[in-house]
């Protein structure tokens, strides 16, 4: 994406949008926001989670030193390293030193606003080092040479036919207009990629300051890649991103994935604490957190700012948004788009350059009533258009002249109610003069911008004159008909005090068989087994998927239960512990065990270590995970309160899945193609775990 | 009960007729009507337009026209009273000699259905309307009011009135005062939407309920060629054929 125009020309494009722009951007809005009000209808303290998320996150940016500087103290505590940018050309030149260091060419990266506001990716290029995106939608407009026109799928613009026709000239293959075999062809070219990358660049969802922990959401497992393989990871953040600890990230998280794509919780969420641990464990040998600026701590210092600081980069206002809905991203002229982008920009880059888009909005307000940390954008909106027409704080005004003469007329008239009188009873005089059947078709400038659209209707005031005249008349005052008992409306409630209690648990066998079915829903294999049965399973996967090469997780549970042996009796080649990148990749099955399972959302938690290696989870087709019942917890809350003292937690919710061409859901874009999780019934299995049936 | 009638300046100026049925209506429920004639206009389009140093006065002589009888307050737009309830405390924060008085003067200003539904208790209003109609939700009456189910209510009491409903019902006209002729692509656009859902309904008229939207949308199906009309509430309600 090249440097941003002087001035953001919302005008300029919206008179002239792309034909197919809308249509696409119209179908993705769509389905989200219809999956969105389906999640919200299910959880019945949606609005308490809202109210809870508005505080959590208000009261962070407004003692925001401190937690960043507790931040800094965790994430530095945990062996990673945290630098501190200004401004963007700071945070490039961070960067790039950190990437020239490690000798460089290739660095991956996973989906992330930050680097797309300072333009990171032109400033590796101009140093030598490919910056590649990995996220399919950003891979795809990375390739077409443009930027996002969705914060959640970047390339909804394209078609499939546009999407082959790109990877037939810039890749060289013979890409077929269908979306899974597109999906397949990027999976292989980034495979190789991930493997080969010195450096991976990541951004983040939340910076959780009670442990200096980094928190990101993505469906497709390039994120998990990212931050999983190459030996430097470098996350380059937004101080707005920074909450204070893992019970806001409870209600954090539960807002983020449903007001975004509709889903309970995106497929894989990593909790990423410095860099690792052990050798063999995975994950990067140095952690660089880049805490960017970039006129941030100026927009703190405004409560306009600090309300737009809130956003959480959902997306779900722009998928309302009846004006982006028909000019699509590109439109707000810079990454961010949308109601947010309107309220963005023109903050961050002040009004001289921005000042057109917090007009490009009817007031509609169904932005403010979708968004999960309650922004209050309409009004923000009108406050902007107030310093873009008065005059802001550092007193630059944009206001055009007839804007400014139509303004003080209206003002004028509006001011003397004789004169305004005198104009209801001239008006529709001039305007007989112009009108047939009541409508006048054309105005002369600039009040052809209406008629140029539609009519204008005739003006027809008489209700003085008719009042007057029913005022002589006398009406007769008949008896009150309607109930004297009707409630008063209080316009303005006082919002109470927010307790949000954790989801109450069921019985053991109603957890699992919730689990079961929310896995079915997100196309993973879930089923309840005894040990008596792991042979003939296993056997029945090997032959449904045609596994000849496996990695196993090293913990006591699944040595205790051979899954090892049982699989090399099964004919299927079992890495040896400590099996490197390149060997995983090549495996066909990872065998894990979960620490944690949300039955509510049918997630999986894994934590790492040295026998837990975080790849098995991450390179092989196909994913095993086997749990045993004990480690079902109702809620998110259960689980953060055990794992947040581990450095490493990944969430895992379903097969790796994307919809970045047409919305076409596709299974296995980078991450494992199937899940299956075998929930293991406690039928006294360690008693008899030498005792192997088979 | 006294009621003082805030008409509003578009309602004045383009739906006259709309102002004389909601006075039947009002009447035929009882209730003793004021019509302060000191009013213009509450200074809405100043205000979204991001004059505010023009729309307070206007605010003012607003407040100074309604707020010396304690009368309840009622209007034919919720866009006007969503300004008076919530807009006012911003041009007059706390600390601002006008501030009380906005407080007092929000708390009793009503849209119309929602002083019907919310206010006195009223569904029904006896009115007859035998045809085939769909509903267009406006933004500021639905999302700056909350006012979700009120129209449905009284709809529904209405005799020989079949209601369809409008896809997208919920989704903004395209008006947005200013912003339909700041961006008049961008509104064509959203007003050729409706006006498509409108089409889809078969409905012989479609019901509006504030009058900025009303002149977008007829202006619209005008554009269009198409018959169906529009037609606000209190014409709906005010039928008796």
């Amino acid at each position: 994406m090249s440097e941003p125009s002087p001035r953001i020309d919302f005008a300029a494009y919206s008179a002239d949008v792309p034909p197919g722009i809308p249509a696409a951007v119209q179908q993705a809005t769509g389905r989200f926001a219809g999956s969105r009000q389906a999640r919200v209808a299910e959880l019945p303290q949606w609005e308490d989670l809202r109210e809870a998320a508005s505080r959590i996150r208000l009261r962070t940016l407004e003692n925001l030193d401190f937690y960043i500087e507790r931040l800094t103290e965790r994430v530095q505590a945990a062996g990673g390293s945290v630098h501190y940018a200004a401004d963007a050309a700071q945070a490039r030149q961070i960067a790039l030193e950190i990437a020239r260091r490690h000798g460089t060419r290739l660095a991956v990266k996973s989906k992330s606003m930050a680097t797309e506001e300072i333009e990171l990716n032109r400033a590796f290029a101009q140093a030598g080092i490919e910056a590649l995106e990995t996220d399919l939608g950003e891979y795809i407009i990375q390739l077409a040479g443009t930027g996002p026109s969705h914060i959640i799928v970047p390339a909804v613009h394209l078609t499939r036919e546009e999407i082959a026709e790109l990877f037939r000239q810039k890749l060289g293959v013979d890409a077929p207009p269908d979306p899974a075999q597109l999906t397949e062809i990027a999976r292989a070219t980034l495979r190789e990629k991930f493997l080969n990358a010195e450096i991976g660049i990541s951004g983040a969802n939340f910076l959780i300051a009670e442990t200096g922990t980094l928190v990101m959401v993505t469906n497709e497992g390039n994120g998990r890649m990212v931050t999983t393989l190459p030996e430097t990871h470098i996350a380059i953040v937004g101080i707005d991103k920074v909450i204070p600890d893992w019970e806001s990230l409870t209600v954090l998280l539960k807002l983020l994935a449903r007001s975004a794509t509709g889903q309970k919780i995106s497929t894989y969420t990593s909790f990423i604490t410095g860099p690792r641990r052990a050798e063999g464990e995975f994950g990067p040998r140095e952690f660089h957190l880049i805490l960017l600026d970039n006129g941030r701590r100026r927009l703190l210092r405004d409560p306009l700012g600090r309300q737009t600081l809130k956003c959480i980069r959902c997306g779900a206002c722009l998928n309302v948004c009846p004006v982006y809905k028909h000019v699509g991203g590109f439109a707000y002229g810079w990454f961010i788009s949308g109601p947010i982008g309107a309220i963005f920009s023109p903050q961050m880059l002040g009004l001289e350059r921005a000042g057109q888009l917090p007009f490009a909005s009817s007031l509609c307000g169904a932005c403010a009533e979708v968004c999960p940390v309650k922004i209050p954008i309409p009004q923000i909106l009108v406050e902007l258009r107030r310093r873009a027409m008065e005059g802001d704080p550092s007193g630059s005004t944009s206001a055009p002249l007839a804007a400014r003469l139509t303004a003080a007329l209206s003002a004028l008239v509006l001011r003397l109610p004789w004169l305004y009188r005198l104009g209801t009873r001239l008006m529709p005089v001039f305007s007989r003069l112009l009108a047939r059947d009541g409508w006048i078709a054309v105005l002369p400038p600039p009040a052809s911008r209406w008629t140029d659209v539609r009519p204008f209707p005739a003006f027809s005031a008489r209700f003085r004159q008719w009042w007057k005249q029913r005022k002589r008349a006398a009406p007769p005052v008949r008896e009150q008909v309607f109930p004297a008992s009707a409630q008063e409306t209080a316009p303005e409630e006082e919002s109470a005090s927010v307790t949000l209690p954790p989801r109450p648990a069921g019985t053991p066998a109603e957890e699992t068989a919730r689990l079961l079915e929310e896995l079915r829903k997100l196309s993973a294999r879930g089923r309840s087994l005894t040990e008596a049965e792991l042979t003939h399973a296993l056997q029945s996967l090997v032959e449904e998927q045609s596994l000849r090469r496996a990695a196993v997780w090293e913990t006591p549970r699944l040595r205790a239960l051979r899954v090892a042996e049982r699989l090399s009796a099964l004919g299927v080649e079992v890495l040896p512990p400590g099996a490197d990148k390149r060997a995983l990749a090549e495996c066909d099955l990872g065998v894990t065990e979960a620490d944690f399972a949300l039955p509510e959302t049918g997630t999986l938690g894994l934590l790492s270590s040295a026998e837990k290696p975080r790849a098995v989870s991450l390179l092989p087709r196909v994913h095993l995970a086997i749990l045993s019942p004990h480690v079902l917890r109702p809620d998110l809350h259960q689980v953060f309160q055990e794992a947040k003292a581990h450095p490493y937690l990944v969430f895992i919710t379903g097969p790796s899945r994307t919809a970045d061409i047409e919305l076409t859901v596709t299974l296995g874009v980078h991450g494992p193609k199937a899940l299956y999780v075998w929930v293991l019934e406690e039928s006294s299995s360690r008693e008899h775990d030498h005792d192997s049936k088979d | 009960m006294n009621v003082q009638l805030f008409i509003t300046c578009l309602n004045e100026n383009f739906y006259p007729r709309t102002l004389e049925n909601m006075v039947m209506v009002l009447e035929s429920l009882g209730l003793t009507l004021h019509f302060p004639e000191e009013q213009t206009c509450c200074g809405q389009p100043l205000f979204n337009s991001g004059f505010h140093e023009k729309a307070r006065p206007l605010a003012r002589r607003w407040l100074h026209t309604f707020g010396r009888d304690p009368a309840p307050i009622v209007s034919p737009s919720g866009s006007c009273v969503d300004m008076v309830r919530h807009q006012y405390l911003h041009l007059f924060p706390p600390g601002t000699p006008e501030h009380d008085l906005a407080r007092d003067v929000a708390a009793r200003t009503f849209e119309f259905s929602e002083f019907l539904v919310r206010r006195l208790g009223v569904t029904d209003v006896g009115a007859r309307f035998p045809h085939r109609v769909t509903y267009h939700a406006s933004c500021h009456g639905l999302r700056g009011l909350g006012l979700r189910h009120e129209v449905r209510q009284l709809l529904g009491a209405v005799r020989g009135l079949e209601f369809v409903p409008l896809p997208e019902e919920e989704t903004c006209c395209g008006f947005g005062g200013i912003f339909s002729v700041v961006y008049p692509q961008v509104s064509r656009a959203m007003m050729e939407a409706k006006v498509r859902h409108i089409l889809s309904t078969g409905a012989e008229f479609v019901i509006v309920a504030d009058a900025g939207c009303l002149m977008n949308i007829s202006g619209g199906l005008k554009k269009a060629g198409s018959p169906i009309r529009a037609v606000h509430l209190i014409d709906v309600l005010a039928s008796r054929a």
